[in-house]
């Protein structure tokens, strides 16, 4: 095994080897680990080629001495462990994506942004689209560390389209997605590195996907849409239900709303517009917290739901159980972008079920749909897959 | 830009889904009165009779990667008759197009928002219909497909809902019971499968049509037998006399679905899954007009068609009077002789072609982009 | 895309302008009933509304609930419809009135033999009422259930009402009958539609523990059962129809043994003369073992039919003493009783209902359907004027599988 087979020839000339002599360090790696000349936490003796890559990787120094088949590295405390996810440094993250996909037919374009921001575009040359390719360079060159000042309705209109470029926390998922023909983004300003162009598929992947099976991920494909749904249709349909189809409703069920509502202040229409905003306003204010906070992330949603829960008490039965229901699909949601646009969209088919009850929901999904097949990212549809043969 | 592709599947279940919604709203009740015996029986021969029908138009199709109907009518017999063509096919398809949206919108306004004024309802409902023709094809295509899944699943809880085992006496068998009636009446039911005409139109957008016909049976033999069981199953829970006397046959199977502790009467869900159902079939109808006449006509654009086409149909929406009027319109005017168009039309046009091929097909002489 | 955004906003804007038919729950009244009797050439239609806030709900209720009365209240009008009577109560009413949770409908037995048929079609017509609602009779007057009725164990009028029809379903002393069902059954032309009766018992307005008339072996409708204390409304017996009107009414034997014409019998309760101990009677659990056989004919340009009734049975008491596990013993009480339920049940049901009333609530017309090579020959022969003409045979086999938890009938000296 070559060093050349574990480290990308961009990065080696980074790395620093030096063979000693065998008088410098007697006898065997474990024989100088013990021998006490050097300080324990700075050695660490690696039996395993994977290990021995990590250290290397992670900057550290290798020692091999020659008649040996172990290996030292110096400089580190315990045994290195690499992240095993991307951070906001654009190296770290492409080299992350190499370790996952020792493609030869990885190309990547440095590009300057914007103000001096750098990026990098990767892609496996023989898997994606020229055309593609072109235009998210073109992309990632307007890049700016600055987001342009712009009204405020105008940026909330832009949010209701789908991001052109969705984000990727694993390097699985990178990596089996360049090899279908994605586009690999990453840039220092970026919390996460992208993948483009967004589509469906993308969306709906989950972070861990790819060591699945290819009929297992096909079946978890059900649940995701169905949780996409009732996040976006379950407030929207339980306005409609309560404002227009109360046949749907049981009746004792109904009448035990109708009891609980008898002094109820607002509308039921008004209350689940309140409590929407109410638990995205949370939840955007939780964006905002520093890395150092990021662990609280998932108590901030436990904490939601447990409001949610007492909101079943305070106004209600249905407001509550919307709520809580709502909170805990988004999060569960696999894609943060989509995550996103579900929490922007369900606004509007809360509007046109109390416009129009279900047959305003109806109406909505159906333009939707439109939408999502029509919409265009980087000169490739938004509905199929970069590798589809339908476009 | 490129042609746009879609899969042969995905034409396929298109058309599935528009033979599915087509009959959705009065085909129980006028499978019944057209046969008023054996109603099963003649729809599952209908079916069989209306593939054999269209099979050679799609067979020759299916040869001819990248040809559609109006290059076969060109052939057939120049420019003038794929004018015809387009006229009376677009003429068929905006009329059908136009009942449906009527039946929609009257079954939203009777069952489900009586203050509602009708004309909303049914503007609303061509407006997102529009949206979608006026998509690419290769988008409203996409987009058609997805609603056959829906209608299926909304025939199967109905079917579930109402099932009465032991009540199959009430259906009255084809032996001994009017043979001859029911053989009188099959050609009529054929006009229900006008969505195959969507074969011969977006075919052009297939890639290698090899198996055009495989997907034509796939498309026919699941929908009649969709229809069969749903027939089975109103005669079932609406016998015959009574039976005829439903305005809204498969709502009101519907209606009497309990749902259970959590969801009753879940006839607004139902109302969810058909107006899907309606919106795409009303697209992908205009779509398929709009490119007939696209091609027909030489325009630049399949778009410039549908604006005046939506309004086509919705003045034929408005054509009756009123809901019985809209039915007995469907049923003894468009559809007693839909047939001689949508299957006879496209048959003879097949036949003539073949007889008139010549050794290297013309390249048509509309030179614009399909999907601008 | 300013295109794109434009039509999607268009379609948006197009749904912005609706909300026509918004009602809040918080602002309806639902009925839980309509109780209709004839009132000259209209009819008095009595509402049950439910009223919400007086329903328990842990911590919720505004004002506690009144156990043994359901939370609602009643409003009475005149009017030749159904529509037309909701538009003359609103007025008096602060909220909307709702229909859509309507669950039963109770006729008086005066509107029931006057004719069905207007009231059908305009509940049937109405796009709230749905068609899964019990269609039930009432001996007397349609009000007197509704404004009577004192639930042991509910407040809640909708769960109350259908609550009724688990019991139905479960002890089969009354056929839970639809709305859906009366209809199929009217306009099929070989069957007639039945439904269940309802009265006010008065005796059981007696305090629990009084003393009450004896049984005498009798069978009983709604109204007569001996019985203080309790709910006063009691839900027993069918009506019978002829066409859309009432043509008599049937006890509780008498409808078990319908319903096992219609092979909708399930589990029944009955006492038969112990053949053993005279005097005496043996209470047995029946359970129709297959759906009954009918052959039907025309003899004489008449039509005749043979019906053949299957039913196991469980022995759960004998008073008499004999001990029925033996073979000997069980035989004679298969015969016995076979013969018992044939020549006292089943043909004078057959003489009373098709021979007397004309009626045909087995459906036995759509048996000599398969008699006629066409639909058009078979309503031609108008199956309703030759109901009275059928010669019915009955043959009845019992086959007792089961004695309880005890072998033998141990003697206690």
């Amino acid at each position: 095994m070559y060093i050349h087979d574990l480290v990308p020839p961009s990065d080696l000339e980074r790395l620093v080897l030096a063979p000693l002599a065998p008088g410098g360090l007697a006898g065997s790696p474990n024989d100088v680990a013990r021998s006490g000349r050097f300080p324990a936490p700075l050695l660490t003796v690696v039996e395993e080629g994977v290990a021995l890559r990590d250290g290397l990787l992670s900057g550290l120094t290798g020692v091999h001495i020659a008649g040996y088949p172990a290996a030292l590295l110096i400089g580190g405390g315990r045994a290195p462990r690499l992240e095993s996810s991307f951070s906001s440094d654009t190296e770290h993250n492409l080299r992350m994506l190499f370790r996952h996909l020792p493609d030869p037919g990885v190309n990547i374009r440095r590009v300057i942004g914007t103000g001096g921001v750098s990026c990098a575009v990767a892609f496996v040359e023989s898997a994606a689209r020229p055309e593609v390719v072109q235009a998210v360079t073109d992309w990632a060159g307007r890049m700016s560390a600055q987001e342009p000042r712009m009204p405020l309705w105008r940026a909330a209109l832009g949010s209701v389209r789908l991001p052109p470029a969705v984000e990727c926390t694993v390097p699985t998922t990178a990596a089996a997605a360049l090899q279908k023909g994605y586009i690999f983004v990453a840039a220092d300003h970026l919390v996460t590195p992208l993948l483009a162009p967004t589509t469906l598929e993308l969306l709906l992947d989950g972070p861990h996907d790819a060591a699945l099976p290819p009929a297992v991920r096909r079946l978890v494909l059900w649940p995701r849409l169905f949780a996409v749904a009732v996040g976006l249709l379950l407030a929207a349909f339980l306005i409609a239900v309560t404002a227009y189809h109360h046949s749907l409703v049981p009746g004792p069920f109904l009448v035990a709303i109708a009891s609980s509502r008898q002094n109820a202040p607002f509308p039921i229409v008004l209350e689940m517009f309140i409590v929407a905003f109410i638990g995205d306003a949370a939840e955007a204010a939780s964006m905002r917290i520093g890395k150092a906070q990021l662990a609280l992330v998932p108590w901030i949603g436990v904490t939601l739901a447990v409001i949610g829960a007492m909101q079943v008490g305070i106004l209600g039965p249905l407001t509550g159980f919307a709520s809580v229901v709502a909170v805990v699909v988004r999060d569960t949601l696999p894609s943060r972008a989509l995550g996103r646009t579900v929490r922007i969209w369900r606004y509007f088919f809360m509007a046109a079920a109390a416009a129009l009850g279900m047959y305003g929901m109806t109406l909505l999904v159906f333009a939707a749909l439109i939408y999502l097949g029509e919409e265009r990212f980087f000169a490739h549809s938004v509905r199929f897959a970069p590798d589809s043969v339908a476009s | 830009m490129t042609r746009p592709r879609i899969s042969p599947r995905q034409l396929w279940v298109v058309v599935l889904g528009s033979l599915l919604t087509t009959a959705f709203y009065t085909f129980p009740r006028a499978a019944a009165m057209a046969t008023s015996t054996a109603a099963p029986w003649a729809i599952l021969l209908s079916g069989g009779l209306g593939f054999l029908l269209f099979w050679p138009v799609v067979a020759k199709l299916a040869r001819h990667p990248g040809k559609n109907l109006v290059d076969l009518a060109v052939i057939a017999g120049g420019r003038p008759l794929a004018i015809a063509t387009a006229l009376l096919l677009g003429g068929f398809f905006i009329g059908s197009a136009g009942i449906s949206v009527r039946q929609v919108s009257e079954m939203v306004v009777t069952a489900l928002y009586p203050h509602t004024p009708q004309t909303f309802a049914m503007t609303s409902l061509v407006a997102v219909g529009a949206l979608g023709a006026a998509a690419s094809p290769g988008g409203a295509i996409w987009v058609g497909s997805l609603f056959v899944w829906p209608m299926l699943f909304a025939i199967g809880v109905v079917c579930v809902g109402n099932l009465g085992w032991g009540q199959f006496r009430n259906v009255i068998p084809m032996s001994g019971h009017g043979l001859l009636p029911v053989a009188l009446q099959l050609l009529p039911l054929t006009s229900y499968l006008d969505p195959l005409v969507y074969m011969a139109v977006f075919c052009r957008f297939i890639v290698t049509p090899r198996h055009l016909v495989r997907q034509a049976a796939y498309a026919v033999g699941i929908a009649v037998a969709a229809w069969a069981a749903v027939i089975l199953l109103y005669q079932m829970v609406f016998p015959l006399p009574g039976g005829l006397d439903v305005q809204f046959p498969v709502f009101d199977m519907s209606r009497l679905v309990q749902g259970g502790r959590y969801l009753e009467r879940i006839d607004a869900l139902w109302v969810f899954s058909w107006t899907f159902g309606s919106a795409s079939r009303l697209s992908i109808a205009l779509l398929a007009t709009a490119l007939l006449f696209q091609d027909a006509f030489g325009l630049p654009d399949h778009r410039r068609a549908v604006l005046p086409l939506t309004t086509a149909i919705l003045s034929f929406a408005l054509f009756p009077s009123n809901q019985a009027g809209a039915v007995n319109f469907e049923t003894y005017d468009l559809r007693q002789w839909g047939f001689v168009l949508v299957l006879g039309l496209p048959l003879a046009i097949a036949v003539l072609a073949r007889i008139r091929q010549k050794k290297a097909w013309q390249p048509p002489e509309t030179g614009g982009n399909l999907d601008a | 895309m300013r295109k794109r955004t434009a039509a999607l906003l268009a379609a948006l804007a197009i749904l912005l302008t609706g909300c026509w038919d918004m009602t809040g729950i918080e602002d309806t009244v639902y009925a839980a009933s309509v109780a209709v009797d004839a009132a000259g050439d209209e009819y008095t239609w009595t509402f049950r509304l439910v009223q919400a806030e007086k329903l328990v709900l842990g911590m919720l209720a505004a004002v506690p609930g009144d156990p043994g009365r359901l939370a609602s209240g009643f409003v009475s009008v005149r009017s030749p419809s159904l529509e037309q009577a909701v538009h003359m109560v609103q007025p008096s009413l602060g909220r909307i009135l709702s229909l859509e949770h309507v669950r039963s409908v109770l006729l008086s037995e005066e509107v029931a033999r006057k004719g069905v048929n207007p009231l059908l079609s305009q509940m049937l017509r109405n796009t709230q009422l749905r068609s899964g609602l019990s269609l039930q009779v009432v001996v007397g007057e349609a009000t007197g259930p509704p404004l009577n009725s004192r639930p042991v164990a509910d407040t809640n009028a909708i769960k109350y009402i259908e609550s009724i029809r688990l019991v139905q379903k479960r002890f089969h002393m009354s056929p839970p009958v639809q709305l859906q069902h009366f209809y199929t059954r009217l306009m099929a032309p070989g069957a007639d539609p039945i439904a269940p009766l309802v009265a006010v018992n008065t005796t059981a307005r007696r305090p629990p523990g009084s003393e009450v008339p004896a049984t005498e072996g009798r069978s009983f409708r709604a109204g007569e059962l001996p019985r203080a204390g309790a709910n006063p409304v009691e839900t027993l017996g069918t009506g019978v129809f002829r066409g859309d009107r009432l043509a008599g009414l049937l006890t509780v034997d008498e409808t078990q043994g319908l319903l096992a014409l219609r092979g909708e019998m399930g589990k029944v309760y009955a006492s038969v003369p112990d053949p053993h101990e005279p005097g005496t009677r043996v209470t047995l659990r029946f359970h129709q073992e297959n759906k009954p056989a009918f052959r039907v004919a025309f003899a004489g340009g008449k039509p005749v039919v043979h019906v053949k009734l299957q039913f196991e049975g469980e022995v759960l008491s004998v008073p008499g003493g004999t001990d029925y596990t033996l073979p000997q013993n069980r035989r004679v009480l298969e015969r016995e009783t076979s013969d018992f339920l044939q020549q006292e049940t089943f043909v004078p049901l057959f003489k009373r209902v098709y021979n007397e009333w004309g009626a045909d609530p087995v459906g036995i017309g759509q048996l000599f359907r398969s008699r006629f090579p066409t639909l058009d020959a078979w309503l031609a022969f108008a199956w309703p004027e030759h109901v009275q003409d059928l010669g019915a045979t009955v043959e009845v086999d019992l086959f007792i599988r089961r004695f309880g938890m005890l072998l033998g009938n141990p003697k206690f000296d």
